[in-house]
């Protein structure tokens, strides 16, 4: 075991043997001596990390999530008021493990536990960090280059499913979370957050909760609707431009990692060219599936969209990171929303 | 570890593990060194952010190392990111599901004596080199092959040389697209279905214009267009030796075009590409769909136009011709421009100023070059800070 600090030392001594066998600064080699669970195995955090939810969680292959957040002592959130981003202060920890139920149609299945990804506040920049549990969730240890863990589990149709789940390399987490530009935090921000979780007590309002605990000023409010995309109450739009902000918009944004595609799927967009209605593909390849748009409003079966997220074929598949399977459900909603936008001709006259 | 190196991984070991570790621990500055072998790797190889960062292949040449990315079940083979000052050279780079190498939004990169398509994957993937949203890019001595789509391209990047490599049995042999000031120059693009493209696309961020394209050899680009219908590139008709596409301030001199059985330059405006099925123009509010400002002079031109693919039987069947000219330009003058300047051919070649949407008893193709016999200013070679210029 290194510590964060002898890795330190030992870094100038690794660049001078060539190795590679210990990274410069990798931070701490066991999950454990961040000190941030009680127990690994039930996700039980210490006292002093705070558990959230999402309203439109990003789809991982199924996995179930156990996120966290923790302040410094007396720090506070501030929000960023024109776009419901959280400003986090220096030393904040984001925590999220990826695990998976034997059965996902029983939440008190047995949960295997398989790794736990960490962002880091430090000198102004998101670190992150990725570590991989044991068999028995006692202790995880730090993975620079990610690894491929074969998992089982019995799908919502009751089929046993088998496949080799994607545990990322340090650089991929950058490549969702920073893009062309620096590390940055998907998930939390203010519509997202605006949801119940029960702490103990029954469920309570999240951003309430935070204010209760002084970890935000006042109650904040967000500029955009994002509900579950699950939620068949919800407006077909909600769900879905929920759905592809949580799920797309990591690369397709602004400064993502495929914003040179011109697709642009974060829920601030509001241009139907950059949102893909009638827009032709900049260098899809194959994944065009012989179709000529992004989206055929009205008809899903003739949107390059559809063709990618239906795939699990590399090269095709979208999203390329994280899941390496189709999302069945989501796959639903976004077909739902396509075939209900009003019907246009894409074709030039 | 050989000189020069400041880290090393050879073959033998679990080549993934192996290459990503050293670029995970990768600081800036730092040489990182893949010796002789052949890296089957388990995943795609990614890196980002950081600073004066070299990959190099050691072996006496590119041939000598080889990552092998048939295995891998994400797109991309190499993925390198918000990287400044970025080398990557003497390596050989195959067969990824979607594109073997993948830079973007990167400042400085040099790609050198790097050699990649696909071998054995079928179908092959899009591109071989693909530096995009990047400023400052050099790719040199390199080589792509067998793309489904473009085996060098350039896209959304500003300030880029490619020369001196060769692009072979792709789709599109070489391609800039929406790229601000570039230059394609001394290459050989041979056995592609077109041979070098300057593109200017709907719905990107940026807008491209200037590109040279000088002293190339653009031979023999007649393979059958085996992209995926609804791609840009699956537009490109059999046989053509250079095609533009709504490009601005392009130059064409001193390129020896010869033996592509469609043309030998095809230059258009997207109002073309539209008859021909492409879509999305009148989408971007933003993109001018008019080409502008083409110059084309100086080139040798032999043995085009013998078979022109069926795309241009608008323009042959109503004049009962069954051959076209070395130089095809669509005739389109876009609002506020003039014919001196939106085209302008010097030297020699045959021209044909094509009518390809003509009204029946109405066709106005012509191959006298009128207006068109003029001059444009000649662009300056593109300078790189990191360029010492051409070996």
């Amino acid at each position: 075991m290194i510590s964060p600090r002898l890795g330190s030392l030992l870094a100038p001594l690794c660049v001078a043997l060539g190795t590679i066998s210990c990274a410069e600064d990798p931070g701490p080699q066991r999950l454990s001596e961040w000190g941030i669970f009680a127990d690994g195995a039930t996700q039980t955090a210490v006292e002093g990390l705070v558990e959230y939810e999402l309203r439109a969680p990003l789809f991982s292959d199924y996995s179930s999530k156990h996120r966290f957040i923790r302040l410094p002592p007396g720090e506070t959130i501030t929000v960023e008021d024109a776009t419901g981003r959280l400003l986090f202060p220096e030393g904040t920890l984001i925590v999220k493990t990826f695990g998976f139920h034997e059965d996902l149609r029983d939440p008190s299945s047995p949960e295997r536990i398989v790794e736990t990804r960490l962002l880091e506040r430090r000198d102004g920049r998101w670190l992150p960090y990725v570590y991989l549990w044991d068999e028995t969730a006692s202790d995880a240890t730090s993975t620079r280059i990610g690894a491929r863990v074969p998992v089982t589990f019995t799908d919502l149709d009751g089929e046993e499913r088998t496949f080799s789940y994607r545990v990322p390399s340090v650089t991929q987490c950058g490549n969702c979370h920073g893009g062309r530009d620096d590390i940055e935090i998907l998930g939390p921000r203010v519509e997202q957050l605006d949801r119940d979780h029960d702490y103990g007590s029954g469920p309570e309002n999240q951003l309430e909760h935070l204010v209760s605990m002084g970890w935000l000023a006042a109650m904040p409010t967000g500029s955009r609707t994002f509900v579950d995309p699950a939620d068949e109450t919800a407006p077909i739009d909600a769900r879905a431009r929920s759905y592809l902000h949580a799920n797309c918009a990591h690369c397709h944004r602004d400064g993502g990692a495929a914003d040179q595609s011109g697709l642009w799927l974060d829920i601030d967009e509001t241009g139907e060219s950059r949102l893909g209605f009638c827009k032709i593909p900049a260098a899809a390849g194959r994944g065009t599936g012989g179709r000529s748009v992004d989206i055929w409003p009205g008809d899903p079966d003739r949107s390059i969209l559809m063709f990618r997220v239906e795939s699990d074929e590399p090269g095709i598949k979208m999203p390329e990171l994280p899941a390496v399977l189709v999302h069945d459900e989501g796959v639903e909603v976004l077909r739902a929303w396509i075939a209900s936008l009003p019907p246009r001709e894409c074709a030039a006259p | 570890m050989p000189a020069g190196c400041d880290r090393f991984v050879g073959p033998g070991g679990d080549a993934y593990a192996d290459i990503q570790g050293m670029f995970e621990a990768a600081q800036p500055g730092e040489t990182l060194c893949i010796g002789p072998g052949n890296y089957r790797v388990s995943d795609g190889l990614a890196i980002r952010d950081l600073d004066g960062v070299t990959i190099r292949g050691t072996g006496a040449t590119r041939a000598e190392v080889v990552i092998d990315f048939r295995d891998i079940d994400i797109s991309k083979g190499v993925t390198a990111m918000a990287m400044t000052d970025f080398t990557f050279e003497n390596m050989t780079l195959l067969d990824a599901p979607g594109d073997n190498f993948f830079i973007g939004g990167s400042e400085r990169v040099t790609i050198r004596d790097v050699r990649s398509g696909w071998e054995n994957r079928t179908p092959a993937g899009r591109y071989a080199l693909y530096p995009v949203e990047s400023t400052d890019v050099l790719i040199e001595r390199s080589e792509a092959f067998g793309s489904a789509d473009a085996g060098i391209y350039v896209g959304q990047t500003t300030n880029c040389i490619v020369r001196d490599s060769t692009a072979v049995r792709n789709v599109a042999g070489i391609e800039i697209e929406n790229s601000i000031n570039c230059e394609v120059v001394d290459n050989i693009a041979e056995d592609n279905t077109g041979g070098i493209l300057v593109f200017e696309l709907p719905g990107l961020r940026v807008h491209g214009s200037g590109t040279l394209v000088q002293g190339n050899t653009v031979r023999n680009n007649n393979r059958e267009n085996f992209a995926e219908e609804g791609t840009i590139v699956s537009f490109v008709p059999d046989g053509t030796g250079i095609m533009l596409l709504a490009a601005n301030d392009v130059e064409l001199r001193n390129n020896t075009i010869e033996d592509n059985d469609s043309t030998g330059i095809l230059a258009i405006s997207f109002a073309t590409a539209e008859l021909a099925g492409l879509e999305g123009g009148d989408s971007d509010p933003e993109f001018d769909p008019w080409a502008e400002s083409t110059y084309v002079h100086g080139n040798t031109f032999g043995n085009n136009g013998t078979d022109p693919a069926p795309l241009f039987i608008t323009v042959t069947s109503p004049l009962g011709i069954d051959t076209l000219e070395d130089v095809i330009f669509d005739g389109f003058v876009g609002p506020m421009l003039t014919p001196e300047t939106t085209f302008c051919m010097q030297g020699s070649g045959t021209f044909r100023n094509a009518d390809f949407d003509a009204e029946p008893g109405m066709q106005m193709s012509t191959t006298d070059l009128g207006a068109h016999a003029c001059m444009i200013p000649e662009r300056e070679p593109v300078m790189l800070p990191q360029d010492r210029g051409g070996v």
